[in-house]
């Protein structure tokens, strides 16, 4: 075999395995990012609050082991001692409790307030209105020892800018059923 | 002289484009085999710590395997580089050798060197701190089964390495006895870049331990006062006001280390890579041409009685000429010519520097997101560039750049024409007479 030809299998061999790379490539791409992404895109399904279940006013509906319905959801205008063109806005739901293991179901519970616009509010404590006595937060419900079949009054209170009370509409996530979440729709909607 | 500078420059985009499909799949194998690698080692130290430390050899052999079969891809490119192993090979007339076996051999010199790099940069650490956060991820919420690093303070380590000479010594048989030889190969492979491995990083522990002990003693502080004394005698002579963290400067001596080292980075690849294509060039010939004095010494050895000889080359024939190809890189790379070293240290520190501006540069260009949007974005642009916040990690647009500007350096520095007139040369020139007859 003179050197000539063995230039000239090495330049075909090269091209072979360039061919082959690049085919290969489209592969080893994709798979990559995969197995690089992977912890990563699991931590963002299972931390945040991506996909809305539309929730019709009046319905009940089976989230994180109970049923869960919108009861109220309304704005304490007037109230002095505020920031100028921020209102108070009151959620309540009524939920029935299905599976009692609520510190395990209920872990890491976020009610809140969504506009059209997509933008998000989470429950504040500036402001305290007076509450009925069995009426309990989401987080201190996961603590109250409820059981199976008990009915438990929840209410998260918010404060928001004046304009977007017209298209504010509240919604729960749960730790357990992330990235769903539950997103409720008022009696006009 | 400037066109010496940017001969590297071209030769590296021409690399680059004729083999950049090769090079960016061997880097992707890479990722994926080191990520499979970590994953399996931290798995495997739940059920035995030691077990995983010793699986955790594989991450870092991933990583010398990446490396030499890219410069290895390069080779058909690099005439110059492969009528040096040529003619190195003719001379010492080796037996030919296949594909695989050869790829072994080479990573089986390139060992002790590239971890030895590896454990100097830090980069040994970083591959141990990436497996004990896997671990500890991995780990259930309040246990200490997390804490798979006990076994490097235990004596059983001691116990692992035994185990791995032995299975060395039975590959080594097993290939001599003939039948499966380049699997025996990766195992004898395997089993050396274990001890070297754990060796390395138990060494580097005690060295910190050693060096704790003796900044504990009064005697240092008194030798560095001493030091401190002698390399600024007048500022320590008054007593220091406060100064303005703003106005404080770094004293002249701490700036020529900072550089050294940025400079020795750069320097010690260009010798690896030379190590990886110089596994052909194991001529001592060479060599002993370098110093009259290393000459001297090569006439003494040959003239101890034959018997002596036969004795020291029992034990050091294998790293003779295992270790040989470093001393000769290091040659080359020295008589390459300052231009040459200059072109290295600062396109390779440009390479660095651009890959790290375009890590900014996609951040910016991506814009503000959520914390974990961003983690799942930031993986895809470390993909790209490499990431300058992760522990060695390696982008597929910058390693293969890098690699073809350390074989386009090297490539130079064989295709210099000094270097051709010396060897071509040498008989004709007495001084060169002289050296042919006392090699």
């Amino acid at each position: 075999m003179t050197a000539q030809d063995l230039v000239q299998q090495s330049g075909l061999g090269e091209r072979k395995w360039r061919r082959r790379s690049l085919w290969a490539l489209l592969l080893l791409i994709p798979l990559t990012f995969a197995v690089e992404v992977y912890d990563s895109i699991k931590a963002l399904l299972a931390d945040n609050d991506l996909f809305a279940r539309r929730v019709a006013w009046g319905q009940s509906v089976h989230f994180g082991g109970s049923d869960w319905k919108l009861t109220d959801l309304r704005g304490a205008f007037g109230m002095a001692n505020l920031p100028p063109d921020s209102v108070p806005v009151l959620a309540d739901f009524s939920v029935k409790v299905g599976d009692p293991d609520l510190q395990k179901l209920w872990l890491g519970c976020k009610v809140m307030l969504i506009d059209a616009a997509g933008r998000r509010w989470a429950p504040t404590s500036a402001v305290t209105l007076k509450a009925p006595g069995d009426v309990q937060t989401c987080t201190s419900a996961i603590f109250s020892g409820a059981k199976s079949g008990d009915t438990l009054n929840l209410r998260e209170t918010f404060l928001v800018p004046k304009d977007v009370t017209k298209t504010i509409r509240p919604a729960v996530g749960l730790a357990s059923e992330r990235p769903h979440f539950l997103l409720f729709q008022l009696e006009k909607d | 002289m400037l066109a010496d500078a940017v001969k590297p420059l071209g030769l590296t985009l021409k690399l680059w484009w004729r083999f950049w499909p090769q090079l960016v799949a061997i880097v992707l194998l890479g990722i994926v085999f080191g990520d499979l690698f970590m994953q399996v080692a931290a798995r495997t130290a739940f059920l035995n710590h030691m077990a995983g430390l010793a699986l955790l050899t594989l991450v870092a052999l991933t990583q010398l395997i990446v490396t030499v079969a890219m410069f290895q891809t390069l080779l058909p490119a690099l005439p110059a580089t492969r009528a040096a192993q040529q003619a190195a090979h003719d001379e010492s007339s080796g037996e030919a050798r296949g594909g695989s076996a050869r790829l072994a051999r080479m990573v089986t010199v390139a060992l002790l060197p590239f971890f030895a790099y590896y454990a100097a940069w830090g980069f040994l650490g970083d591959t141990v701190r990436q497996y004990s956060r896997v671990a500890l991820d991995m780990a259930p919420f309040g246990e200490s089964a997390g804490n798979v690093l006990d076994v490097l303070d235990s004596r059983w380590l001691v116990f692992s390495v035994a185990i791995s000479w032995l299975v060395r010594r039975f590959a080594t048989t097993m290939q001599k006895r003939g039948g499966a030889r380049s699997f025996w190969q990766i195992v004898v492979v395997i089993c050396e870049t274990n001890w070297i491995f754990i060796g390395l990083y138990v060494i580097s522990r005690w060295k910190d331990e050693i060096l704790g002990w003796i900044m504990s003693r009064n005697l240092f502080s008194v030798l560095q006062a001493t030091a401190d004394g002698m390399a600024n005698p007048v500022p320590r002579a008054f007593a220091e006001p406060m100064v303005p963290v703003e106005v404080t400067s770094i004293d002249t001596t701490t700036k020529l280390i900072g550089l050294f080292f940025f400079m020795l980075l750069p320097v010690i690849w260009l010798v690896l890579a030379a190590l990886i294509y110089g596994y052909d060039v194991r001529d001592d010939k060479e060599l002993m041409r370098v110093h009259q004095r290393v000459e001297r010494l090569g006439e003494r050895y040959r003239a101890i009685p034959k018997f002596l000889r036969d004795f020291a080359e029992h034990f050091i024939s294998g790293y003779r000429s295992r270790y040989l190809p470093i001393a000769n890189g290091v040659r080359i790379t020295l008589s390459s010519g300052v231009v040459l070293i200059v072109t290295l240290i600062v396109g390779y520190r440009l390479i660095d520097w651009l890959a790290a501006w375009a890590w900014l540069g996609m951040t910016r260009l991506i814009g503000p997101h959520d914390l974990d949007t961003w983690q799942v974005l930031s993986e895809g642009v470390s993909l790209l560039f490499g990431s300058p916040f992760q522990d060695s990690s390696t982008g597929i647009l910058v390693e293969p750049l890098r690699i073809c500007f350390l074989a386009a350096i090297l490539e130079t520095a064989f295709a210099l024409p000094t270097r051709q007139t010396d060897d071509g040369a040498q008989l004709s020139d007495p001084k060169g007479r002289v050296e042919a007859h006392n090699v």
